[in-house]
């Protein structure tokens, strides 16, 4: 009797280890893959937002190229053209000549450049917080010795490549 | 017999165990191994954001400049700090200049130098660009982002992030100690002062044709220097004097023919100098500080520098630019001295229109700087960059400038040195068949630069 006891403390002993162990190491790579997504979402969302910026500058461009008088000199032109920016765009003499509406324009992508300044900081703030979340429970994970540290970190490295279009 | 042999057996399985137990809740012992010293690395990094920061400072409105060579100095030398514990050659200057809350590195700890440098310098560029351009803010991000990807495939999650983390830190430290400097912090957001009434009287700087601008920093030299102090001045200018044959006339003179001859389509040459150099136009190009560290890309490149070098170089390099930019500012403004299109239209016969060849907006128009000739800006931050130059690579190394290459808008041709010194001399020399600065300008700029450049080169960088 006493022998089947301390066999079965040993196993008992072992099991909980283990458990343990594979209990802990799903949760945090459930909670690590989540705050991967997160961070790709947002990475995705700084993408979206360089876009709206390029397309908002592209517009204003077309329209530059449209209302700037044929006899300005080609490379001012190109110059004023490819500037993409509201205070250097009015740097340039011809600007007041321009029509009201692409003076608009301007101005309104100026003012939609700065509110995107605004949110790429934001989210790029967001990014590297829940980057430091990451951080902190890779940490855990790997004070806990659990055996599936390197293939959590790998699983989490290859979302990390993950691109928004393979989202 | 049994009786005692039982407590042992259980005894002995207890300790068993514990010893499984404690095992599996130790953290694990960090091997420290023989990490790589920024030496092992190419100059990769620092190359790519200080490529980056030359278009932020060209496309951020309110970068002129000094503020610009100042923004370098903070950036680069935050990138010198973030790597300087795993140099062997190189010393901190934290403690030099009292910088507080500053992190060191852990020595028994391993760090990814390449990652603490793009944190570090990620984390400058944000902070001292915060109205960059949409597009040019993503391009910071996306530096970073690329970079990341790459180094996370080859390295312990814990040396990545402990170096992330490190770079991060180090570089908000610095960048909160330069905002301690009142002058100079956020001045891309107030080129001019509203308050700031020029001297006038004769032989002083107005606000000068075509454009009339308010007078760009008339308190730049309030700001924090690394290494120029007072003592950093030029020589009183050439008394004002508008007799003929007098030294000044002279000069002013020397300015005019050659800015009338270039316009005839003579003085070839002068006319590729004055355009080479010139890095006035907003928009056109970099800065004419900025300009010195698209001179140091190419060496990075050319020289194959590691990255512990480049980063050096970089630092010493913004920290000459920014105290040439501070201790020039801080002349024009003692002197207050004229523009030549001010002295040529009043003084000599037959030019109450001349005006010089710098910046053609298409429409007839050329400009002439918004502030004080004297000394020449252009000739203060050449000569104290190519004094940093000198230290690295010597006195009689020169090289091909190719950072025009390509533009069709001016004649940004190659031009080809001998020597690093000539290439402030010329650079120098340009603003005259520019039509912006006398010869007195560019001499005194020189020499100014020269003796500041010296300075930032006997600070002690090396242990």
């Amino acid at each position: 009797m006493g022998k089947v006891n301390v066999w079965l403390l040993w196993f008992v002993v072992l099991g909980l280890g283990s458990s343990c162990s594979q209990s802990s190491d799903i949760a945090s790579q459930h909670v690590l893959f989540s705050i991967a997504h997160q961070r790709i979402a947002l990475q995705c969302q700084l993408d979206s937002l360089h876009r709206v910026a390029r397309q908002t500058w592209d517009n204003v461009a077309d329209s530059l190229q449209q209302q700037l008088p044929v006899s300005m000199p080609v490379d001012e032109r190109y110059n004023m053209i490819h500037v993409r920016n509201e205070a250097l765009i009015k740097m340039f003499m011809v600007y007041d000549s321009l029509p009201e509406t692409t003076q608009f324009m301007v101005e309104a992508a100026g003012e939609k450049d700065s509110l995107l300044n605004v949110s790429m900081r934001g989210i790029q703030k967001e990014v590297m917080e829940l980057e430091k979340k990451i951080d902190s429970v890779l940490h855990q994970v790997r004070l806990q010795k659990t055996a599936q540290f390197e293939s959590i970190y790998q699983a989490l490295r290859a979302i990390e490549q993950q691109s928004c279009s393979s989202k | 017999m049994k009786l005692l042999l039982r407590p042992i057996r259980l005894g002995y399985l207890w300790l068993v165990v514990g010893i499984l137990t404690w095992n599996s809740c130790q953290r694990d012992e960090t091997v420290i191994p023989d990490q790589p010293s920024p030496t092992a690395y190419t100059a990769a990094v620092p190359l790519a954001y200080h490529e980056l920061f030359l278009n932020l400072e060209r496309f951020t409105p309110g970068y002129r400049p000094p503020v610009s060579a100042r923004a370098s100095a903070y950036v680069s030398w935050i990138g010198y700090e973030a790597i300087v514990a795993g140099t062997s050659g190189y010393q901190s200057l934290v403690d030099y200049y009292n910088v507080p809350n500053v992190p060191t590195a852990d020595p028994d700890l391993e760090y990814h130098w390449p990652t603490v440098l793009t944190e570090a310098y990620t984390t400058a560029l944000e902070y001292f660009f915060p109205t960059a351009p949409a597009e040019h803010l993503f391009s910071i991000y996306q530096t970073r982002t690329d970079f990341f990807l790459d180094f996370k495939q080859d390295l312990p999650q814990e040396v990545f992030s402990r170096s992330s983390a490190f770079g991060r830190e180090l570089a908000t430290a610095i960048c909160a100690w330069s905002a301690t400097d009142e002058a100079g912090h956020e001045a891309y957001l107030r080129n001019s002062d509203p308050t700031y009434q020029p001297p006038g009287g004769p032989g002083r700087w107005q606000p000068t044709y075509p454009d009339f601008s308010q007078a760009l920093l008339p308190r730049w030299g309030d700001v924090r220097t690394f290494a120029a102090d007072e003592s950093d001045i030029v020589a009183d200018p050439l008394p004002y004097d508008e007799t003929p044959g007098t030294e000044l006339y002279l000069q002013a003179e020397e300015v005019m023919e050659k800015v009338n001859e270039i316009k005839t389509g003579g003085l070839e040459e002068d006319f590729w100098i004055a355009q080479f150099w010139s890095d006035d136009c907003p928009i056109l190009t970099f800065t004419p500080s900025g300009r010195w560290y698209a001179v140091a890309n190419q060496l990075v490149v050319r020289h194959n520098m590691r990255m512990d070098e480049a980063v050096a170089l970089y630092a010493r390099m913004g920290m000459a630019l920014n105290d040439a930019g501070v201790r020039a500012w801080h002349e024009k403004y003692r002197f207050n001295y004229l523009r030549p299109i001010d002295y040529i239209r009043a003084v000599m016969p037959d030019q109450q229109a001349w005006n010089t060849v710098m910046c053609p907006d298409g429409s007839g128009n050329y400009f002439t700087p918004n502030f004080p000739a004297y000394p020449s800006g252009h000739a203060t931050f050449s000569a104290a960059a190519i004094k940093v130059l000198e230290a690295y690579f010597g006195a009689n190394t020169g090289m091909i400038d190719r950072c025009h290459e390509g533009r069709s808008e001016f004649n940004g041709a190659p031009r080809q040195f001998q020597t690093f010194r000539q290439m402030a001399e010329e650079n120098a020399y340009s603003r005259i068949p520019l039509g912006v600065h006398f010869q007195m300008d560019s001499d005194e700029g020189l020499l100014l630069g020269y003796g500041i450049g010296d300075k930032i080169n006997q600070l002690p960088w090396e242990r």
